[in-house]
């Protein structure tokens, strides 16, 4: 063993030598076991994952508007509206960590993208740098220092491939569509009051649920007077036995039905991935 | 608890705190490691009748991690990029222990995945290149590349890191 392998022992040995205390694996195992099958129960419901899929996706959620609340049929029905034509999206995210009672590694990002659901195409970028085309059954993502493909940027993946999200991180790292989709199961919705943006007039509605335990959303709706869902607010809140998750997005959608065009990225700057 | 397998149960306590000391090495933080490590769990638990008395259940549940682990960089492009920017956060009030084990992880989280997964598993879990390999579904030759390239990147982060400390 050379010197730069004991340096890399020994360094890695120290990297987990801070473990909180308060970890059980097993204490919250019966709740993971509970996660793991209501996932599996409900998975023919849930959104896959991927912008291209969306179109698809929101005609798979069982809609229950004939017994559902007039806030939430109106509600769902916007989200699914919003879903079925192209639009430009400007998104704000901001989290943080409470460890200990002190906030923790806080982060913002913003990001603009493009989807047309019905085509199957999208394009984003994002402040943190990501960036990402959806177009011909395959997701790129840009890669800014490939290692084994060296001036190849893009990973193309198949969309299809990308699957459902697993289990608590599903909420953390979704798609827009993936958020409307868990918005239309907020067990409470209620008229907030009116709102309004450039061009646009409409209600705010809020909302609050999630699938309970250490999960809990909350936000806003605001539908313009076409039916369609404008600006989404969405705040959730996971709570572990380590530590508590805040994260806050703001999506305002604009230019719907305007003409999107993507392109993949050019066949010799992509490479298979991950 | 009572509806776990005790030998299963048994099995949690003996090696779960090493399951999720990789997990934060792979993962970067605590909370995401005991999210990867139980949901390992809970589908090693799905697959644990049909392990046999003399299986590995670290080997079993390593490939699932790393699976998992996988599944979670697919669902998190949107957030997770690999950069050669360390992230700025807080660990000044951390004691000087926790300030390393910090500094390590934010260096790891700094280098490409497989390269992360490589190093994890070559220096931490002590696997041989053959069985890296065979879990990562590469060649050994690509392991041994990553682990060579993993190192040097881990040194240049780590230095850079401190030197920018000292200066400050």
């Amino acid at each position: 063993m050379n010197d730069a392998e004991t340096e890399a022992r020994r360094l890695l040995a120290a990297a987990t030598e801070d473990m909180p205390p308060g970890i059980g694996l097993l204490d919250g195992f019966a709740a993971a076991r509970r996660r793991d099958r209501a996932r599996r129960t409900r998975r023919g419901a849930v959104l896959s994952a991927g912008i291209a899929v969306a179109a698809a996706a929101v005609t798979a959620v069982t809609l229950t508007i004939g017994s559902a609340p007039p806030a939430l049929a109106t509600v769902t029905s916007a989200l699914t509206r919003t879903l079925t034509q192209s639009y430009q999206l400007a998104e704000q995210d901001s989290s943080y960590y409470i460890w200990n009672g002190r906030m923790r590694y806080p982060a913002h990002d913003t990001c603009t993208s493009e989807a047309d659901p019905a085509r199957h195409l999208a394009a984003a970028s994002c402040s943190g740098g990501v960036r990402a085309r959806v177009v011909g059954g395959y997701t790129y993502l840009y890669v800014p220092h490939p290692v084994d493909h060296p001036g190849r940027h893009w990973a193309r993946i198949p969309t299809a491939s990308l699957g459902q999200l697993p289990s608590i991180n599903s909420f953390t790292t979704a798609t827009p569509q993936q958020m409307l989709a868990e918005i239309k199961k907020a067990d409470k919705v209620t008229v907030a009051g009116p709102a309004s943006g450039p061009g646009w007039t409409g209600t705010r509605y809020a909302f609050s649920g999630g699938p309970g335990g250490e999960i809990k959303l909350s936000g806003t709706v605001s539908v313009d007077q076409q039916g369609r869902a404008r600006v989404l607010v969405l705040a959730i809140r996971l709570t572990s036995a380590i530590n508590v998750f805040v994260t806050t997005q703001v999506l305002t959608f604009s230019d719907f039905g305007a003409p999107v065009t993507v392109t993949p990225p050019p066949a010799d700057q992509t490479f298979s991935g991950p | 608890m009572a509806d776990i397998d005790e030998r299963f149960a048994a099995y949690v306590h003996e090696r779960g705190g090493h399951h999720l000391r990789a997990a934060v090495l792979l993962t970067g933080d605590w909370h995401a490691a005991e999210d990867l490590v139980q949901e390992s769990l809970v589908k090693l638990y799905r697959a644990w009748p049909r392990l046999r008395a003399d299986g590995d259940p670290d080997a079993y549940l390593r490939r699932i991690m790393v699976n998992t682990r996988r599944s979670w960089w697919r669902a998190r492009w949107r957030r997770e990029t690999p950069s050669d920017e360390l992230p700025e956060t807080v660990i000044a009030d951390f004691g000087d222990g926790q300030a390393l084990a910090a500094q390590v992880r934010q260096a790891l989280q700094a280098l490409p995945r497989q390269q992360r997964a490589v190093l994890v598993l070559r220096y931490y879990a002590d696997l041989p290149e053959a069985e890296v390999a065979d879990l990562l579904g590469c060649s050994p030759g690509t392991v041994k590349t990553h682990a060579h390239r993993g190192l040097r990147a881990l040194r240049e982060h780590l230095g850079e890191d401190r030197h920018e400390r000292r200066g400050n």
